[in-house]
């Protein structure tokens, strides 16, 4: 190790210490990030989000090290000689820099790891947004200096789960609303289809977290930290940047993402084209063929289908294209099933009531899942069992059906959703 | 001060027992609340929260602050791990108490003996680093609460907390030999 790296790590421990609480780190780092699986292979955007969501352990577990580390520098008996340097403040803040660095390698290796996978699992990768990663290094920042505080003002080795567990608190503790959600990095399960992340409220996070570190490594050694006028200055300035932005963060809704003005679509196939956001594109290729091949029974009835269907989320509204309504599940998946492609063919308008406040009427549910079964059963995808409800009129015949689904069909097509009837017997 | 009260004091027990006391009673504080986590899919029971705090607060005994004075220690030194096992679980014992009167079963609540029980093996193998793994642990546990469709898969049996008690201990207590009869030999001799 070289010497200069050696003097930044020497209160870690040597090298194996070092790597083995850089490999801890990145293991418990893991765990929020894989809490839902490998969705997140569906959008890079929402895999750079679960990269920044492993700060919800690595954060605390920093918080611990820097805790029991700052202990063992508290109690060394070196603080005496700490204060006779010209910048005092230096040797006293560079372990937290140490452990920060650590941590924020661990970080930034699991979101390498997750982005990559999305990547090579077909997501858009989108580098623009790799910014995010600096508030998520600001709110690392705070956790390590909670640790920093506890150690250097509690001088107990038993205070650092007590220093993990508590930086772990302030993250549940915004997340019930009992203050500023400062501490969050990431975890919203949202695709980002259409969306990114808010510039504004990310930005007056890092503000927030900076000003929150800048004071409670100020508070772990006043006299030490606040020696000098310059770290003064700079500590004060930073305090008082974070206290705006905690309160500006503390009133008024500050939502991390926000929707895109002119989402990007990315189209596929001919007989049918289906549009989806460009940020969530991974079942596409599978959702179009499945949708080609129950269409052509809707062709052979001469209905036309709209020029294209694109995804919901995208933020399209156009009546006179179909509709994709997929579930977060089924958006972020390499596959979807028959009866999904079902589901959105008997969608050919985006109908302005399937997103309004009051409800569909209730036949139209009814109408539409009844169309999806007939097309599945078209095309020899859906048997029906002897009990089921529309077993018989299924299996009636094109002639008995014709007249109910292409009459069913221009209605949806026409969003004219109270005509909408079930064929009678059913 | 009587020397009983000194090793005790020293080994961090009068404390442990006094958080247990406080997890005691922020326990009946919180029993009818709720909080939504990041990335949880529903709002869980604040009182989940307690065991996994219970593993990282109260398994301080558990780590050996003075291992010089340990090795000149008047009793066995088997005894003497025993007793820092059995002075972590009273301390759980007493949240063991508080969750079983805050609306869990008996046998729910037994899942803080699991979790202690998590900690002395841990601590067995990790020392003083006890609670990183420990973290990890509760946090899947705590993924796996929000997924459980019976209140009853969250009993944990007497018989399993009695094994995982026993085995824990025993695990605790072999390393704890272990490794001291390594500093008092380090060639193996």
């Amino acid at each position: 190790m070289t010497g200069r790296l050696a003097g930044y790590v020497t209160w870690l421990g040597d090298r194996r210490t070092v790597l083995l609480g850089l490999v801890a780190l990145v293991a418990v780092g893991l765990v929020p990030s894989l809490s839902r699986g490998a969705d997140w292979l569906g959008s890079w955007k929402m895999a750079l989000d679960a990269g920044t969501f492993s700060l919800t352990l690595i954060g605390p577990v920093a918080a611990g090290i820097a805790c029991a580390t700052y202990v063992r520098l508290a109690t060394s008996g070196v603080e005496p000689l700490l204060r006779t340097g010209p910048r005092p403040w230096w040797p006293w803040l560079r372990p937290a820099l140490s452990i920060w660095g650590l941590a924020a390698v661990a970080m930034s290796a699991i979101t390498l790891g997750v982005t990559t996978s999305a990547a090579l699992a077909g997501a858009v990768p989108y580098y623009d947004t790799l910014w995010v990663l600096v508030p998520a290094l600001c709110v690392l920042a705070a956790q390590v200096a909670v640790g920093v505080l506890l150690g250097g003002l509690g001088r107990r080795v038993w205070l650092a789960p007590v220093a993990a567990a508590a930086t772990f608190s302030l993250g549940v503790l915004g997340a019930i609303g009992a203050m500023p959600e400062i501490f969050r990095t990431g975890g919203l399960g949202v695709t980002y289809a259409g969306e990114t992340y808010d510039a504004t409220t990310l930005g007056l996070q890092t503000g927030a977290t900076l000003g929150v570190a800048a004071g409670l490594l100020l508070l772990s050694n006043r006299t030490v930290v606040g020696r000098t006028a310059i770290s003064r200055v700079v500590i004060s300035l930073l305090v008082l940047l974070g206290a705006v932005c905690y309160v500006v963060l503390g009133n008024g809704i500050h939502d991390r993402y926000r929707a895109v003005s002119d989402p990007e679509l990315v189209c596929r196939g001919d007989a049918v084209r289906v549009c989806m956001a460009r940020e969530t594109t991974r079942p596409l290729d599978d959702l179009v063929e499945r949708m080609e091949r129950q269409a052509s029974a809707l062709r052979e009835l001469g209905l036309e289908l709209p020029p294209r269907y694109v995804d919901y989320l995208a933020g399209s509204d156009d009546e006179r294209q179909g509709g994709v309504m997929l579930l977060v599940e089924e958006t972020l998946a390499s596959t979807v099933s028959d009866e999904t492609a079902a589901r959105v063919l008997t969608t050919p308008a985006q109908c302005a009531a399937y997103r309004s406040d009051i409800a569909p009427p209730e036949a139209s549910f009814d109408t539409r899942r009844l169309l999806a079964r007939w097309l599945l059963f078209r095309a020899g995808l859906l048997q029906p069992r002897v009990d089921d409800f529309d077993r018989e009129w299924l299996e009636s015949g094109l002639e008995e059906q014709r007249s109910w689904v292409t009459t069913t069909y221009e209605q949806l097509r026409s969003c004219d959703l109270d005509a909408l009837r079930l064929p009678a017997g059913v | 001060m009587s020397s009983r009260l000194a090793v005790a004091r020293a080994w961090g027990v009068p404390r442990t027992l006094l958080l247990a006391l406080l997890l005691a009673g922020m326990a009946q504080f919180v029993a009818t609340s709720y909080v939504g986590m990041p990335s949880f899919e529903a709002e869980i029971p604040a009182l989940d929260l307690v065991p996994p705090a219970a593993a990282l607060v109260l398994a301080a005994p558990l780590v050996d602050q003075t291992p010089d004075l340990t090795l000149r220690a008047g009793r066995p030194l088997g005894q003497v791990l025993l007793l820092r096992y059995v002075a972590t679980h009273t301390a759980g014992a007493i949240v063991v108490a508080s969750l079983a009167l805050s609306g869990w079963s008996f046998e729910r609540s037994l899942v803080v003996v699991l979790f202690l029980a998590g900690s002395a093996v841990a601590a067995a193998g990790l020392g003083a680093w006890h609670w990183v793994p420990m973290m990890a642990g509760s946090y899947v546990w705590l993924l796996r609460s929000q997924h459980l469709d019976d209140l009853d898969d969250a009993d944990v049996p007497v018989a399993a907390a009695a094994a995982a008690l026993v085995a824990a201990g025993v695990i605790y207590v072999c390393a704890g030999l272990y490794r001291t009869h390594r500093t008092r030999c380090p060639r193996g001799g």
